[in-house]
């Protein structure tokens, strides 16, 4: 097997059991803002996941798709901290 | 050759982004945890970007790659402080290994 190959492969592998671990931390977190911080920490995984597949696939949409999610990523974290804290703030 | 070169920095990235997933179980407290989700991911996105420039050697994906950049850096601190203000003003405690506490919080209203 081609070694660039299979870099990439283990790198698609490691972003995935870092998925599953961001995932379990969103379900277990105790308080809320865990689970916000958990989600932020997904966005950026995702965007990851999109450019290794870019890569695999040696296609250059994926690039496109990664920035768009990069822009919009954002804004339902800025969305739930307004409603927490107009909710639950001092 | 740039090929291998794109791969093992895709593959640093990507170490990069595991180290982040772990240090949310490993901190105590959603203080230390932002540490873990705001800083080392951006670092990552950097390293994986490179893995673009040279997967795809062109003058467009160069350009492309810098304002991905400049995107991740305005966004990242802005979710980061939001988080820790929005955690502050619900009232989470701090660790009980914490040295210092600037706010007083009765400075609240």
């Amino acid at each position: 097997m081609n070694p660039t190959e299979l870099i990439l492969q283990l790198s698609f592998w490691v972003l995935v059991l870092s998925i599953f671990i961001t995932l379990l931390h969103l379900y277990q977190g105790p308080m809320i803002m865990d689970r916000v911080n958990a989600l932020n920490l997904l966005s950026n995984l995702v965007v990851g996941l999109l450019l290794v597949f870019g890569f695999i696939f040696q296609n250059l949409i994926f690039l496109e798709i990664s920035l768009v999610f990069c822009l919009v990523s954002f804004i339902p974290i800025v969305a739930m901290v307004h409603f927490l804290l107009k909710r639950y703030g001092k | 050759m740039i090929s291998l070169i794109g791969a093992i920095s895709c593959l640093l990235g990507s170490l990069l982004m595991l180290i982040s997933a772990v240090g949310l179980f490993r901190f105590p407290d959603i203080y230390t945890r932002i540490h873990a989700t705001g800083i080392a991911p951006s670092l990552g996105l950097i390293l994986l970007l490179f893995g673009a420039v040279c997967f795809f050697p062109s003058f467009w994906v160069i350009g492309f790659v810098l304002l991905m950049i400049a995107i991740n850096f305005l966004t990242s601190p802005l979710t980061a402080h939001l988080i820790a203000r929005a955690a502050y003003r619900t009232g989470l405690d701090l660790w009980e290994g914490s040295v210092k506490e600037e706010i007083d919080p009765k400075d609240f209203e």
